[in-house]
């Protein structure tokens, strides 16, 4: 993709005659520039800020006319009664699953510690390839998109791997961090599948998989590594310990 | 239609529509909406359907009104329906859920004005399916894409998320709308269109 500042000058009709017909003739022969183009309009393009407005305020009115309908029919209807309880018991069903997940978060916020990437720099230098050794740099200075950037430059790497993972989960992509952890796992012959096995349970737990998180965490337990306190802590706090 | 298609004439609507006018916004909906979900249930849609179809139409009238040619030839009312018809028609003509396709709906709009609305139709297409992904971007890639439409300065933008330079802005910005482009791609709807009016 071209830098996006030519799309804004196309846009404000600020470009020059001649990088306007060059950008006009590369729209035409270029497909995935010209698909890209869309997209930023649709995006970062012109009043698209005003534009997402507006459907809000659609919705917003939807809401209102769909609430008063549904009061206005629940009085004429006795099987509206009948949805109406299937309405509070999904709402009630909603209410205790957002109940447990927000436990989960709790859970997660309280035992989630950001790892410091000097400890593992340190431990494990002689191995690292250049694009982990700037993804580390990138993590410490909490700018976890471009870490992730450069650990997938080295995507057989296993610190790069999990200090990835690490930072998806800085970045609240809590299933694709587990990918990553996984991976770590299954290779098996590492330093880092403690590691691993700790943050993926975490993962399992913020995402609200219970089943998943417990399994794992009792795994945790059952073995002497450096995570047994807490994974005991954490399945106490879940009534399964 | 009734005495409150009386209300407010086709003008008054459109620049209503350009200014987020609230009470303009509900006399359209509450004047259009039942008549389009009728449309389309009747075609086989869905009410939900419907409402997709109500707000792409919104959303075309309201970037056309803010075209520097705009000029209206035709009652809002006949103009909000051409859209939305030609909208269901293009949503829908791939699923079999309306077998006879046809550009005959466009012809009370002037024939200029036609080629802007087609490509005011795709770009609103790609608006709301931005809309519908945009959510499963990170949250720093929401930042980035919230200060670009901020207009705000790249330098700025690097200072306040932490990045190194502003080359470093533009390969995360484009790092965020590729990843953006490929769920889109992906969408039914987006493979629904033809080729011609697939970006």
């Amino acid at each position: 993709m071209k830098d996006l500042e030519k799309f804004k000058k196309y846009i404000s009709g600020e470009l020059e005659e001649g990088d306007l017909w060059e950008f006009k003739k590369s729209l035409e022969v270029d497909a995935s520039l010209a698909a890209e183009f869309e997209l930023f309009k649709s995006t970062i393009g012109s009043h698209i800020n005003k534009k997402h407005q507006l459907m809000n305020e659609l919705n917003d009115i939807r809401q209102r006319h769909s609430r008063g309908r549904q009061i206005s029919i629940s009085w004429k209807r006795i099987s509206a009664i009948a949805a109406g309880v299937v309405i509070l018991l999904s709402i009630g069903i909603g209410l205790i699953k957002m109940q447990h997940n927000t436990s989960y978060q709790a859970l997660y916020d309280q035992f989630f510690i950001a790892e410091s990437a000097s400890f593992n720099v340190r431990s494990a230098t002689n191995s690292l390839e250049q694009p982990v050794l700037d993804g580390m740099q990138f993590y410490e200075l909490h700018n976890y998109d471009a870490a992730i950037e450069m650990f997938e430059k080295a995507p057989n790497n296993l610190m790069g791997k999990l200090y990835s993972g690490l930072s998806m989960m800085e970045l609240g992509e809590f299933e694709e961090a587990t990918i990553k952890f996984e991976a770590i796992i299954k290779h098996n012959d590492n330093l880092f599948v403690d590691q691993a096995e700790w943050y993926q349970s975490l993962c399992q737990l913020r995402i609200g998989n219970r089943s998943n998180a417990i399994e794992s965490l009792q795994r945790i337990a059952d073995d002497n590594g450096v995570y047994k306190t807490k994974a005991i802590k954490i399945l106490k706090e879940l009534n399964e310990y | 239609m009734g005495e409150e298609e009386n209300i407010f004439s086709s003008i008054e609507i459109l620049e209503g529509i350009k200014k987020h006018d609230r009470e303009i916004l509900n006399f359209v909906y509450e004047t259009y909406f039942n008549q389009l979900a009728d449309f389309v249930t009747k075609r086989r849609g869905t009410e939900s359907d419907a409402w997709d179809i109500f707000q792409d139409t919104m959303g075309v009238i309201y970037d056309y009104v803010h075209q520097k040619e705009f000029n209206l030839e035709v009652p809002f009312q006949a103009f909000f329906f051409t859209v939305a018809q030609k909208l269901w028609f293009k949503h829908y003509h791939k699923s079999q859920k309306v077998s006879n396709f046809t550009n005959e709906t466009m012809d009370l709009i002037p024939y200029e004005s036609n080629e802007m609305l087609r490509e005011l139709m795709r770009q609103q297409i790609m608006t709301r399916l931005s809309l519908k992904y945009m959510k499963k971007l990170s949250p720093n890639c929401l930042k980035l894409i919230k200060f670009s439409n901020m207009d705000m300065d790249t330098s700025l933008i690097a200072k306040k998320l932490n990045y190194l330079s502003n080359q470093a802005v533009y390969n995360q910005r484009r790092k965020c709308l590729r990843k953006l482009l490929n769920w889109i791609k992906q969408d039914p709807e987006y493979q629904n269109l033809t080729d011609y009016e697939r970006p």
